[in-house]
């Protein structure tokens, strides 16, 4: 590292040490709660020395820069640092102590983590809980440590800090009569700083609802039930704010309601009905530490959190979806998880195709009346019907009059054909073989525990033996009618196993054409064809495939046309460790990762600069289908962090956890092919469109021409400008270097 | 009570058995209905002769077809044939259906372009292409499918002058083991003409050569020989992509499959032995399927089947004008239509219904049409229960190529009608009057006058 990342790595982990109290990343989070620490300008000098002073350490004993980075030490240091700096006045016995307590913070955090992440719970503060009441346990040995009182006076500091103004507005905000909730409030805020101004809370509270809106409206719900809860069974109200304690409503609220888990009004009505609990629990522990003359602090909030996600793990019904890619923003897990849910509940990593050509229609879906059940249920019976419904001609008496009596029968997926059985007769009609049940069958491992099985073939017709590789759309055999088959039909499953008797496994088939009654044909990715449907397979296009065949290695170079301006963009290809390709600009600093199967081409995230040229191809080809269809729409939803903004979306965030009624609906038009054998121009039109409550607020169009097995012209039409950037001739000199 | 028909004796051979040597026994049916409209208020209303075209048929037939074809390759395009019935409300079902359209004239072109074809959907065959004609495909970007040298060159001199690349196919013709072997259209792939066209148009490097194009006969009963010429184009296009590195987007099988009429002189009736489409689909797919494609590079199955998927659509209605006797005692009955309005009479055994109730007794005779011409034979020997005068009959699986090649020859030619999803009867050709006919006719000054 130069010494501009250094600088760079240790202000990210001091500002995110200070944002991680509330459980963010937030930058002016963190900015103003350091501001809010100085209020007190002893508190904040030693929190903010405590932040630096534990991170170099943890640097330099070589632990995980990541955590470093993500400011996971520094925070119970600081809160350590800050409470010590209450109680003592500063001298040279108090640095010893400081650093002591800085370097037992972080040997308790790297400890705590290790341990409580096997069992998948956070740490929260119990290092700092753990670390401080032990150095106040120790220090009463020490006589040269003075108890310091000047920190009560909080003006000295100011006055110190900002003259006779800072002073003034001081004093003014103070003579703000405040209803005492929310005094008590703002109290509570700031005793996480140890501090015991309503300035402090205030500043944090902004802190907080410019990080989050979820976070802002469950620290309020939280402290307002909490109080609420200690006026109800007539406690004492003013302890809420004089002893420390009024933040372990808020903090459990922010961790349990959205932080931790998906915030939905599950997670509000849970942490609603844990305010007595936690309550109780600060009764109880406060009874327990009374003798040692220790402050409860937040305990209760760590134990109350700890405990509900590790219990939650027992639950086997997710009606509270832990957070498993954190974001540090409520609003951020809830939308992503939200458009994740929407977008790839059903997403395989393997794609399972048809064991067919043209259109079949399902005579037996999964759960199915006559043989699909059980172990056996999720299987699908393929027939061809006519107009009339019927499946075959001439009176149906022998298999040949049958539809679907000797056609092919290929392979789903390619894989290694593990098993085939071959010498069972036809039936016939209306005859089964009990017997041999599932009559001649062939199964083909695609890869580890996932097999599919295609049974009722007819003997002598395999193209294929045990051992080879098949690609998929090969012809593997023929339909006959043997086995359990009164009529001639394809059965169809996947399964965990390689034996012809296996039981299925629910899979769904990942791409295919759905018939409806009109003649038209809907487009369905990962789903499960159900009884009555005729379905048939997709064909990719070459030009579309080429075009959004990005190699990585690779970089694309765009000329950009701009207000008259051009300038030149260019896009580096490139894969994360875990093989996830990403189109990344390096002057924006922005990533977009897309998924290409070969089929489709998809954008699963983009993180950067959102005027950038890569941003707006993410959104322009959020979701493509690489074959012509000219009869179809591709829809789709963009996340609304992703591209929402303004007050309107600021107003959603509040009551996201309840409804989410903004979208942002992705749309991609088939515009024009020059030929449909094989195309030598594609124009592809896409749309974003605002809405709100479903009425459309606002309206992004794309085009996209791909020619020259590129995508050559790209058009943003904004409202009141076209941006044209056209792709030069593709550079692979990278791509050979690379290999 | 109404008063029963009348129906003169006859005195005939005791035919037991539903099938005999001689196939089985038809024409006893009487036809009354056709999709649920009646052949009597048809004649009414439209007069008589009249052709009826059976939209649920060609809809049926077309997906029957599909079905067979693309159940067992994947990657099937019809293309219609227009001259075996280019009335535009038949080639509008099959463009609907998703059918691009085969053309072997300017005329058919241009009326497949006025009918909303795009270009590149038109494939262009067959020797008369006129230089003009040419450069209207190229502009339009249609595949044109060469059949002779001088075609090939014309192309690569048009290339150069209109600075466009033609999209061409060259037709291939070859021994599949058939008689007669159609060797007049295009390259011979036995003897390497095939080779040398290809190697012109590849070094040539001013054309694109998209597509194989064959057509090995026409009613053909043998599915088997498809099989044969679908291997021999694989071979061929296997065989560019190893020489040239250029993969063949389309090879097109033609047509030529039988319908299920009854070809003069066959021992069996036409439905007894013409082979279904999922035959003829079998030996080609199986053929291409094994042929050594990689899956994701199979191409295009482009087939131009037009007889087999109209035939059975087309009726034509007609009335008895008269009854005689011959001089060997043979009965004869004179009909309103004749080979000036079905062209295939001259091939086919056409199955002839009665439109009305009638006995199963049959009796033999001969149906002449109308035209004072000794050639005009319907039938030259059909078993039929004894009609009357006004009579009405329906002729069966006149779809293909009697609209196309009707004369206008003695009678002026009759209304066309389709008998739509919904049984609702629809006009789709207007019967000719004689201003239709005047029309282009010019009579020179001095002959427009005379005395008699």
């Amino acid at each position: 590292m130069n010494i501009k990342q250094h600088i760079g790595f240790y202000t990210d982990s001091v500002l995110h040490s200070y944002a991680q109290i509330f459980f963010s990343k937030n930058r002016w989070l963190a900015v103003l709660v350091i501001l809010a620490s100085f209020v007190n300008w002893d508190l904040g000098l030693w929190g903010l020395a405590a932040a630096l002073t534990t991170n170099l350490l943890a640097d330099w004993l070589g632990f995980d820069k990541h955590t470093i980075r993500e400011g996971l030490y520094g925070l119970n240091s600081l809160l350590v640092a800050m409470g010590l700096a209450l109680a003592f006045e500063v001298n040279g016995q108090f640095v010893l102590v400081f650093f002591s307590a800085c370097l037992l913070t972080l040997f308790l955090s790297v400890a705590l983590l290790g341990y409580l992440s096997q069992l998948g719970v956070p740490f929260l503060s119990l290092p700092f809980l753990l670390a401080y009441w032990i150095i106040m346990l120790a220090v009463r040995q020490y006589d040269a440590l003075a108890l310091d009182v000047s920190s009560i006076y909080a003006m000295n500091d100011l006055y110190r800090f900002g003259g006779m103004t800072l002073v003034n507005l001081y004093e003014y905000i103070h003579s703000i009569e405040l209803p005492l909730i929310l005094d008590a409030y703002f109290n509570s805020l700031a005793a996480i700083l140890f501090h015991g101004n309503i300035v402090t809370g205030m500043l944090i509270a902004v802190g907080i609802l410019i990080s989050s809106r979820i976070a802002f409206s469950l620290s309020l719900v939280g402290y307002i039930t909490g109080y609420l809860f200690y006026y109800f069974v007539g406690a004492d109200m003013t302890q809420l704010y004089y002893s420390y304690i009024g933040f372990n409503f808020i903090l459990s609220a922010m961790a349990i309601g959205g932080f931790f888990f998906i915030p939905t009004w599950k997670t509000y009505s849970l942490l609603v009905i844990l305010t007595p609990v936690i309550a109780m629990l600060i009764a109880a522990f406060s009874a327990i530490f009374m003798p040692y003359q220790l402050p409860v602090l937040s305990l209760p909030f760590a134990i109350i959190v700890i405990m509900v996600i590790y219990v939650m793990n027992f639950s086997t019904q997710h009606k509270f979806l832990k957070v498993t890619k954190q974001q540090y923003s409520p609003e951020k897990n809830l939308y992503a998880y939200d458009n994740y849910i929407k977008r790839f509940s059903n997403t395989t990593y393997y794609q399972i195709g048809l064991p067919f050509f043209g259109e079949w229609t399902v005579s037996q879906g999964h759960e199915g009346k006559h043989t699909h059940k059980g172990d056996w249920n999720a299987a699908w019976d393929f027939v061809i019907t006519d107009d009339q419904d019927k499946t075959y001609r001439d009176g149906g008496a022998l298999v040949e009059h049958f539809y679907c009596y000797g056609l092919p029968v290929s392979a789903p997926a390619s894989g290694y054909v593990v098993a085939i059985v071959d010498d069972v007769p036809d039936n016939a009609i209306g005859d089964v073989d009990i017997q041999n049940n599932w009559g001649n069958s062939i199964v083909i491992k695609h890869t580890e525990h996932l097999y599919t099985k295609i049974s009722h073939l007819k003997a002598g017709s395999f193209k294929v033996a045990v051992g080879d590789y098949v690609q998929k759309g090969k012809v593997v055999a023929y339909l006959g009618n043997s086995g359990r088959s009164p009529e001639p039909h394809i059965h169809f499953q996947v399964q965990a196993n390689p034996y012809v008797g296996s039981k299925t496994m629910k899979y769904p088939l990942a791409y295919y054409m759905l018939k409806d009654d009109k003649g038209g044909y809907e487009f369905k990715t990962f789903e499960y064809p159900k009884e009555g449907e005729t379905i048939f397979g997709i064909k990719t296009t070459g030009l579309m495939r080429e075009a959004f065949k990005f190699i990585p290695g690779q970089s694309l170079t765009f000329e950009v046309e701009e207000d008259g301006q051009r300038e030149l963009v260019e896009w580096e290809v490139h894969t994360n460790g875990l093989n996830q390709p990403y189109l990344y600009c390096r002057k924006t600093g922005s990533y977009a990762y897309y998924v290409n199967d070969g089929t489709l081409h998809y954008f699963t995230t983009f993180e950067g600069d959102r005027n950038s040229l890569l941003y707006y191809f993410y959104l322009a080809t959020y979701k493509v289908l690489l074959g012509y269809y000219k009869q179809i729409d591709i829809q789709d939803k963009v996340p609304l962090q992703l591209a929402d903004s303004g007050i309107g979306r600021y107003l959603q965030d509040f009551i996201a956890p309840f409804m989410i009624y903004r979208e942002l609906a992705y749309q991609l038009n088939y515009k024009h092919i020059d030929n449909s054998m094989r195309p030598k121009e594609i124009i592809l039109e896409t749309h974003l469109d605002k809405k709100s409550f479903g009425r459309l607020q606002d309206r992004l169009t794309f085009d996209l021409e791909l020619r020259e097995n590129q995508i050559d012209v790209f058009r943003i039409k904004l409202k009141n400008k076209t941006i044209v950037a056209r792709q030069l001739v593709t550079s692979f000199e990278e791509v050979l270097e690379v290999v | 009570m109404t008063k029963l028909r009348y129906e003169r004796p006859v005195i005939k051979a005791l035919n037991t058995g539903v099938t005999n040597k001689f196939g089985a026994q038809q024409g006893f049916i009487p036809h009354t209905h056709i999709d649920g409209v009646a052949v009597k208020d048809l004649i009414a209303e439209h007069g008589s002769p009249l052709f009826v075209i059976s939209e649920k048929t060609l809809r049926d037939t077309y997906r029957k077809a599909k079905s067979a074809f693309s159940t067992r390759y994947p990657n099937v395009q019809f293309a219609w044939s227009y001259k075996t019935n280019y009335m535009n409300a038949v080639c509008n079902v099959f463009h609907q259906e998703g059918s691009w359209g085969e053309v072997v004239s300017r005329f058919e072109y241009e009326k497949a372009l006025r009918n909303g074809v795009p270009g590149d959907k038109i494939i262009f065959n067959g020797p008369d292409k006129t230089t003009d004609d040419h450069r209207v495909a190229i502009a339009n970007g249609s595949p044109i499918h060469i059949d002779h040298l001088d075609e090939l060159y014309s192309l690569i001199e048009l290339s150069d002058e209109m600075d466009k690349r033609p999209r061409v196919a060259i037709r291939i013709n070859m021994d599949t083991g058939i008689q007669p072997m159609w060797d007049r259209f295009g390259f011979n792939y036995e003897n390497g003409q095939a080779w040398d066209a290809i190697n012109k148009i590849m070094h040539s490097k001013k054309l694109d050569l998209i597509g194989l194009h064959c057509h090995i006969g026409t009613y053909m009963l043998a599915a088997q020989a498809y099989g044969v010429a679908a291997s021999k184009m694989a071979d061929l296009a296997l065989n560019i992509k190893k020489k040239f590195g250029h993969s063949i987007h389309y090879l097109d099988l033609g047509g030529g499959f039988a319908s299920k009429n009854t070809l003069k002189g066959a021992y069996l009736s036409g439905s007894d032995v013409a082979p279904t489409f999922a035959d003829y689909a079998e030996h080609i797919s199986t053929a291409l399927l094994n042929a050594g494609f990689e899956p994701d590079e199979l191409p295009l199955l482009i087939l131009e089947t037009g007889r087999a998927m109209v035939d059975d659509a087309g009726y034509l209605l007609g009335s008895v004008l008269a009854n005689k006797r011959l001089s060997d005692g043979r009965r004869a009955t004179i009909l309103d239509f004749g080979v000036n309005l079905m062209f295939t009479s001259f091939w086919y055994e056409h199955t002839i219904s009665p439109a009305q109730e009638c006995s199963q007794y049959a009796e033999d005779a001969v149906l002449y049409g109308p035209l004072c011409m000794n050639i005009d034979v319907i039938r030259e020997n059909v078993k039929l229960p004894p009609l009357n005068k006004g009579d009405q009959v329906v002729v069966h699986r006149v779809g293909a190529y009697n609209m196309t090649q009707w004369m206008q020859f003695i009678a002026l030619r009759p209304r066309i009608v389709m008998v739509d999803l919904d049984s609702k009867v629809h006009l789709v050709r207007d019967s000719e009057d004689l201003d239709y006919m005047m029309h282009l006719e010019r009579v020179p000054e001095h002959l427009k006058s005379f005395e008699l």
